[in-house]
């Protein structure tokens, strides 16, 4: 009888479905920790027999290679750590960049595709179909060897404003000489901005206006660095090379078009009893579309942006069949220097795993605030 | 990207037990004869090293490497999978297993050999490295290339020499890192960049196929030397050295006079003792060494001497000379044991 009782518990227990989701759950969760260490373990164990270790000692080492210009300052003789960073710098740059221009692209493409004029909207959608259907590395490799194969050679360097140039060598401008002044106008930009969110009023923000520029009167005699042809390159200036403007470009390109598709859809996806109740409200077309249609349409279509930013940044990884020093190409050289092939494809993996989470978590954080506003 | 992740996948996949090889002594030879072929990893289009010909086979200096090695193993030279491979993927893929050998021409330095655990075949090819610039820049040496733009090939052994080099002297460069040597000439010849660099006979082989050759102008400096070869395994003693008998014999074979064409006939008729200890007539210094006592034969009959595997690649269709790779006998650096 007491035998009887127990299992009779036991069933009544399993008969709970918060208890066995429970218990499904946790086995579960074991099973995947267990093959996670299997693996592992079978990771290692192979590793040794093959005298590999696992380690990231190396990245305190010297890299003896240079990487053209980075954001980090790095430089042949720099540890491997920096110039990850430097790398990682570089793809920053051009995926910060990338989403800007690609949303703004995205907004005016899907605007100009739903134009009642023939000729935009044929325009427009050519663009996308041609942007969207080709492959992305082909598209890269087109733009790249179009900037090298047309523009002239440094020496017969296009020369339309004085100072700045443009050859195969890419855009180079002259660049202000830094001085101590400019860090406090950036410091008083700062300040101004934090205070004017503060006061909640809209004159409040002449401050950001105002405070850098007092700042700036303190400044020494504007001092350029104006860039002069001496041997094979340009020296001075600063340099926008022709690798990042073809990545740049071509990701937009690419990436834009299915931007637009969305943001039409989205745009589309509003009910058409909203714009006619702002069109009899008497909002002009133009305001119609800003206070009430956008609004609406980036509700619909943030999510399937998200990714498309995410793939923007992973996208950027091609970059290696042009010769841009991005992440991978600093991983590709710190393998064949250093045969530590699984930690630098970690490293890389970790990073472009981040870089896509944090996007994600910034554009969730965004469509929050617009479905909280209500608007 | 995507290579550099494949490789990464194809390290871990053979580190999964299902695939992996065992590395005890020998036993990578072993597992090459029950494979049934041999796998070496080439370079998809580099002329005189390894490159597609009008009847869709694979020629060159290194492809003729992989089929002697096919051809000390199996006896025929035809039992070889070629692996079509970037620079930055041949190391890893022999570490991984990937491949049995990579033919790539990669410089031989004291840390491939010792950090890496890498061996190498040879070298089988002595050279330095140079610069190639268009003549209209004016350079006739290296110190005129201060400033200078650079194409090079990412992740070679180049990419920091060269920084080395321009550091210690106190001059500037900006680098272009391209993946393949195939995408790095059109983009020198059009102007991406002042200098190109790589081995001479590489730059020579290259420049052949340019536009208008005559614009380019080698430089004649070395800035640091380039003594290249396959890459092997470094764990397994036997059967790298296995590997790099295929070197010796070749080399071995020239200093006889012995040919592709002539082999047969000498294998059949020398009298002399040293010819027959080498083709192994006589003796078993091949099957001591974990292939067959005829091994050299096989070898010689496939590939030809090393004078021939010259000739066919570098000599007859881009007339270069052997220079440093001659003999030593004729003052070269082709130096190999004793066959005894």
């Amino acid at each position: 009888m007491p035998q009887r009782a127990q299992r009779s518990a036991l069933s009544r227990l399993w008969g709970q479905p918060r208890v066995r989701a429970t218990v499904w759950q946790v086995g579960t969760g074991l099973a995947v920790l267990a093959a996670l260490l299997w693996f592992q373990g079978n990771l290692a164990a192979n590793l040794a027999r093959r005298s590999l270790d696992l380690g990231f000692d190396f990245l305190w080492g010297p890299a003896s290679f240079e990487l053209g210009d980075n954001p980090v300052g790095y430089a042949a003789g720099d540890s491997f750590l920096l110039a990850f960073a430097a790398g990682l710098g570089n793809t920053l740059q051009v995926a910060a960049i990338g989403i800007a221009l690609t949303a703004c692209t995205g907004v005016a493409v899907a605007l100009l595709r739903l134009s009642h004029n023939p000729l935009t909207a044929g325009a427009a959608k050519l663009y996308v179909e041609i942007a969207r259907n080709t492959p992305l590395l082909l598209q890269l490799m087109f733009w790249h060897q179009l900037i090298v194969r047309v523009l002239p050679g440094p020496r017969l360097a296009w020369n339309p404003v004085p100072g700045v140039f443009l050859s195969n060598r890419g855009l180079i401008v002259p660049v202000l000489g830094w001085q101590p002044a400019f860090g406090w106008a950036l410091a008083a930009l700062a300040l101004g901005i934090v205070l004017a969110v503060m006061a909640r009023r809209r004159i409040a923000w002449l401050l950001p206006v105002l405070l850098p520029l007092g700042a700036l009167a303190s400044a020494q005699p504007m001092a350029f660095d104006v860039p002069v042809l001496r041997g094979f390159n340009f020296a001075g200036g600063t340099t926008l090379s022709p690798e990042m403007v073809a990545l740049v470009w071509a990701l937009v390109f690419y990436q834009g078009s299915f931007a637009a598709e969305t943001i039409r859809g989205g745009i589309l996806g509003v009910p058409k009893g909203l714009t006619e109740a702002a069109a009899s409200l008497g909002l002009s077309r133009a305001k119609a579309t800003r206070l009430v249609v956008m609004p609406l349409a980036l509700r619909i279509a943030i999510p399937p942006l998200t990714s498309q930013f995410m793939s923007l940044t992973k996208n950027s990884s091609l970059a290696v069949a042009i010769g841009y020093p991005d992440l991978v190409r600093v991983s590709n050289v710190a393998i064949s220097e250093t045969g530590r092939a699984v930690e630098c494809i970690v490293i890389t993996l970790a990073v472009y795993l981040v870089l896509s989470l944090a996007t994600a978590l910034a554009m969730n954080g965004w469509n929050a605030r617009l479905l909280q506003r209500g608007t | 990207m995507f290579k550099s992740l494949l490789v990464a996948a194809a390290l871990l996949a053979t580190a999964m037990p299902a695939l992996a090889q065992g590395t005890q002594s020998g036993s990578q030879l072993k597992s090459i004869r029950d494979r049934g072929v041999f796998k070496c990893g080439i370079y998809e289009n580099v002329p005189g090293l390894a490159s597609l010909n009008a009847q869709g086979q694979w020629v060159g200096f290194d492809v003729d490497y992989c089929r002697g090695m096919a051809a000390a193993i199996f006896g025929s030279g035809d039992k070889v999978e070629f692996v079509k491979m970037t620079f930055a993927q041949g190391i890893p893929g022999v570490k991984s297993g990937e491949v049995d050998m990579a033919g790539l021409a990669i410089t031989d330095t004291v840390g491939r050999q010792t950090e890496l655990g890498l061996d190498f075949i040879g070298p089988t090819l002595f050279s330095g490295q140079a610069f190639m610039v268009n003549k209209r820049s004016g350079a006739t040496k290296l110190a005129d290339l201060n400033g200078a733009t650079i194409c090079i090939v990412a992740g070679t052994i180049t990419d920091s020499l060269i920084a080395d080099y321009f550091r210690a002297r106190n001059m500037t460069f900006k680098s272009v890192a391209i993946e393949t040597s195939a995408q790095l000439f059109p983009l020198y010849e059009e102007g991406r960049c002042d200098v190109v660099t790589m081995e001479p006979p590489f730059l020579a082989t290259r420049r052949a196929r340019l536009k208008v050759p005559a614009d380019h102008v080698i430089l004649p400096e070395f800035f640091a030397k380039s003594d290249m070869g396959p890459i092997v395994r470094a764990d397994d003693v036997m059967s790298a050295k296995a590997m790099k008998m295929v070197h010796w014999a070749v080399v071995t074979a020239e200093e006889m006079g012995i040919t592709s064409a002539n082999v047969d006939e000498v294998a059949k008729t020398s009298k002399d003792p040293a010819i027959r200890r080498f083709l192994g007539v006589d003796g078993t210094m091949g099957s001591k060494a974990g292939l067959t006592d005829t091994f050299t034969h096989n070898v010689i009959k496939a590939i030809g001497n090393y004078s021939e595997i010259w000739d066919r690649n570098y000599g007859k269709p881009f007339g270069l000379d052997r220079g440093p790779n001659k003999l030593t006998r004729d003052g070269g650096l082709q130096a190999v044991p004793l066959w005894r």
